[in-house]
């Protein structure tokens, strides 16, 4: 199969979203946060705080995993876009035109 | 708690913490779906202007996962923030209202104290005290203010269950709203959310799996304590320990990560060394260090299978498979390196130790082979290695040397072991080209087995054979290429002892006979696929010394024929070569004959021989062509001949080789015997008439085949029995021809037998069938008729001087192919 291929572009895009996981950590964390101080503010609906609580858990599971996901992302188009532009270089030593 | 605050009870709850915790949300809610890759990814991808390819199909389809998945996060937790919002206000608005009725609830409270004061000053009414009326009123008035006290309880109790209605609807719409954000999870707690997530991120998962094997072998390098190059014996324990964990592909690549193969070849030879180094070692001993050589070996395996990397996502096996072409790179580059003691006599190379991990790995995971990637690359290039190296055979260890950790191991042996049940594997390795240009399985079955002449059979025969069984037996061009290759390569090398100039044949075939052990039978079966093949060489007009070199690149052996592809033999003598070695099956110069319960090798062969010439012979008389008919009994006659003689030569030379020790091995002539029979198959769409004196010929033939009737006590003996034998022959030929014309009805309807029998009052010479039976199972008078009727036939003239006629050329053949090598 033909690829085509900007290293610095994924490069680029890999940088960009760097920052992501960081950022959905940090949601997780947040909503983590909602669900204990749920249970404990809705005292006068037991049903809500336990469903605050099970928000919290599961809603931080959520984004967390979304956050891994971000940051594989990441590596991988930063990773790709060096391997490629290795690669380029070789082939740009080597004389030959890139990759059709 | 006072009756007002029990019957007006205080709505609780943190308004300020409900307050924050909707802010978070909405916080969370306006975010998560912000993220560089959940815009990008949402909108299918800027980046597909600078990327294309199965890597950029499967991160932008991650990456549409992680929006989608954001997005609705991101929808359904937008209405709990608006809930948890209402639910605050409702929570606030209860409380006024609450406080209102305790105020109300207060000064109600009051009025009743009043009134009921009141009551007691109108009971203490000087008038009424006067008149006896005081206390009637007194308890009119208290009554009074009771029942008005009584009512106002009842309708403030009424309007705080009205003023908490709102709160507890808001309280529930909240707790609806959340439960629809959860249920729009993937599972019901964390860890299950979770794994949903990741199924639908396989990038991610393998990532993740990953990650966690790295961890996991990251601990044990560091609780070895000392570097993966300097591993040995003290890190065995260690190693065990992983235990079937290894199984898992990221595991074992995790694994062979942290001992790279240079490292890895080095740990295998120090384990083997150090239980080579004590003389005389029990099995304890010598196998303690089994289970960390069985991990390793099953990592090593596992990688080197078809597809460790099955039902994971495209990108992770992408991924893996690049790591994978580097390592078995590293596996070609490191193999034929030595590794300890320069000195070690057969020396341990990279192979050596690939080998040991090979034979522990297929013995702890049964079920997983060598793929065909591994074999088609380092498979290959450790057979090269073995061509070009002076190791095999292995040298004659001298009584005082040490023992080198690689004795006893042969990585061909291992190699093959390791792709049995993989067929295409092992097609990919035996029919990959060697350095001096020849496929594999030819070098495996000729070269090699030269190289080894006068030692024991070798060890990777058994696997070998097995692997032709499994690659080469069918009618495809790659099943017929490997085949013709195979019978090429086993041509070769029993030709190579009876060139004229070798020294003492007989010698170098018995040198050879060991070699050959394991695989004749299976050269049978692949020859006897192919029957045609051998017509084909001996009719050939060219009987070419060499194949032609512009079919280097190709596979001369392999043809395209009348329905299928089909095989060659170079010609004729190396027809005789292998023809030779199939009479040797099973004969063990001075020991009894012995093997599996199948047709030994030369009978195998005939038996499909027999049966080809057999159907034609049946098609050819059926048509009536005289041409076709003619052809046939030259075909036959022919074929008969040169099998037989190629084979009787070939014995004759190694029992020569071999008279100083042996006897002759009369059962294992009968076992031959006993042995030619049609199949089942066969025997029910040949004409039984005609089957069986082709049969009882080829018995007939092979009994003679340089053995006689008694002990062979020198090849002197038994060429004069040979001699003998060939005269008894013809008359047996002569007797095939008139069975033959008599099963086929070779005559013109004029000659009808039942017809003149009718004519000719007497007994009859025919069978139900109306045509006469064997000569052998007539009486006397029976053949004087038959004779009688014979003589206006003239096929019983024309066919039985034919066969012997064509009989003596295919052996006439046999004797010159030989005397031209």
């Amino acid at each position: 199969m033909l690829v085509h291929v900007e290293p610095d572009d994924l490069a680029a895009a890999g940088y960009r979203m760097s920052g992501d996981g960081p950022r959905l950590r940090a949601l997780a964390q947040l909503i983590s946060g909602c669900g204990v101080a749920g249970r404990r503010a809705c005292t006068g609906a037991p049903a809500l705080g336990q469903a605050l609580a099970a928000l919290g858990e599961r809603g931080s599971a959520a984004i967390s995993t979304l956050a891994v996901a971000t940051d594989t992302l990441a590596e991988g188009l930063g990773d790709a876009g060096r391997r490629y532009g290795d690669v380029e270089d070789r082939l740009a030593v080597m004389g030959r035109r890139v990759i059709g | 708690m006072s009756t007002r605050d029990s019957a007006l009870a205080w709505p609780t709850g943190e308004v300020s913490e409900i307050d924050r915790i909707a802010s978070q949300l909405a916080l969370v809610a306006t975010t998560v779906d912000q993220t560089v890759v959940a815009r990008e990814g949402g909108q299918g991808w800027g980046l597909a202007r600078s990327w294309s390819g199965p890597a950029f199909e499967a991160a932008r389809s991650e990456a549409a996962v992680v929006a989608s998945r954001s997005g609705e996060l991101a929808g359904t937790l937008t209405p709990i923030v608006a809930a948890l919002q209402g639910y605050a206000a409702a929570l606030t608005e209860a409380r006024r209202r609450v406080t209102l009725l305790r105020q109300e609830w207060d000064w109600g409270a009051r009025r009743h104290d009043e009134a009921r004061h009141d009551a007691e000053l109108a009971g203490s009414d000087p008038v009424a005290v006067a008149v006896g009326a005081a206390a009637g009123q007194r308890l009119a008035a208290r009554q009074e203010a009771d029942r008005a006290w009584a009512r106002l309880q009842e309708d403030l109790r009424g309007r705080h269950t009205a003023a908490l209605g709102p709160l507890t609807a808001a309280a529930e719409r909240a707790t609806a709203t959340v439960r629809g954000f959860l249920a729009a999870l993937p599972g019901d707690d964390a860890e299950a959310v979770r794994g949903g997530l990741l199924a639908q991120l396989p990038l991610t998962a393998g990532a993740l799996r990953l990650a966690d094997a790295r961890a996991l072998i990251g601990d044990l390098v560091a609780r070895a304590g000392r570097p993966v190059q300097e591993w040995g014996a003290p890190e065995a324990d260690l190693i065990a320990t992983l235990g079937d964990r290894v199984r898992d592909p990221f595991v074992a690549q995790a694994l062979m990560e942290a001992i790279p193969p240079e490292h890895l070849g080095r740990l295998v030879e120090r384990l083997l060394a150090n239980v080579a180094s004590v003389p005389g070692a029990d099995v304890t001993w010598k196998h303690r260090f089994d289970p960390a050589l069985d991990v390793l070996g099953s990592a090593f395996l596992v990688l080197a299978s078809q597809d460790p990397w099955a039902g994971m996502d495209e990108a992770s096996v992408a991924r893996s498979d690049s790591w994978r072409r580097r390592w078995l790179g590293d596996l070609v580059d490191t193999g034929p390196g030595r590794i300890g003691d320069p000195l070690a006599d057969p020396p341990f190379r990279g192979f050596t130790a690939q080998a040991v991990l090979l034979d522990h790995g297929r013995r702890s995971v049964p079920s997983v082979g060598a793929g065909t990637a591994y074999a088609a690359s380092v498979g290959v290039a450790l057979v090269e290695a073995d061509r070009i190296s002076d190791d095999y055979p292995p040298q004659v260890q001298l009584p005082w040397a040490a023992r080198s950790a690689a004795d006893g191991v042969d990585p061909i042996a291992s190699l093959l072991r390791s792709i049995r049940g993989e067929p295409n594997a092992a097609s990919a390795l035996l029919l990959a080209r060697l350095g001096d240009g020849q496929p594999v399985v030819r070098y495996l079955t000729g070269e090699r087995l030269v190289r080894g002449a006068g030692w024991p059979p070798p060890a990777a025969n058994d696997a070998l054979a097995a692997l032709l069984a499994e690659t080469a037996t069918g009618t495809d061009e790659r099943s017929v290429t490997i085949a013709g290759a195979a019978l090429d390569g086993f041509g070769a090398a029993a030709e190579h002892p009876e060139r004229p100039g070798n020294g003492d044949a007989a010698a170098g075939a018995l040198a050879l006979d060991g070699q050959m052990q394991g695989l004749r039978f299976v050269m049978a079966d692949l020859l006897a696929r192919h029957p045609d093949a051998v017509w084909a060489s001996v009719n050939d007009p060219i009987n070419a010394l060499a194949w032609p070199i512009d079919a280097a690149d190709g596979h001369p052996w392999a043809v395209l024929g009348a329905d299928a592809w089909t095989l060659r033999l170079l010609n004729r003598s190396r027809l005789a070569a292998v023809l030779g070695e199939l009479g040797k099956d099973r004969l063990h110069p001075g020991a009894a004959a012995s093997g599996p319960p199948t047709a030994p090798a030369l009978a195998h062969l005939l038996n499909a021989l027999v049966a080809a010439q057999g159907v034609g012979l049946a098609q050819a008389l059926a048509s009536g062509n005289a041409q076709d008919q003619d052809a046939q009994i030259v075909q036959l006659g022919q074929v008969t001949g040169f099998v037989i003689e190629a084979a009787r030569q070939s014995v004759m030379t190694i029992q020569a080789g071999a008279d100083a020790e042996i006897a002759a091995r009369r059962e294992f002539v009968d076992s031959i015997v006993a042995m030619v029979s049609l199949p089942a198959s066969l025997k029910a769409s040949l004409p039984a008439a005609l089957t069986a004196p082709l049969l009882g010929l080829v018995k007939a033939a092979i009994k003679r085949i340089g053995y006689g009737d008694g002990s062979i006590d020198n090849a002197a003996t038994a060429d004069a029995q040979t001699a003998a034998a060939r005269a008894r022959l013809d008359d047996d030929l002569r007797h095939l021809g008139w069975d033959l014309v008599s099963a086929a009805g070779w005559w013109d309807v004029a000659d009808d037998p039942v017809a003149w029998i009718e004519a000719h009052p007497g007994v009859s010479f025919c069978g139900e069938d109306g045509r006469p039976v064997p000569v052998e199972e007539m009486s006397a008078a029976q053949r004087e008729r038959f004779r009688a009727w014979t003589r206006e036939v003239p096929a019983y003239t024309t066919v039985p001087s034919a066969i012997v006629e064509q009989i003596e050329e295919g052996a006439r053949a046999v004797r010159t192919a030989i005397a031209g090598r």
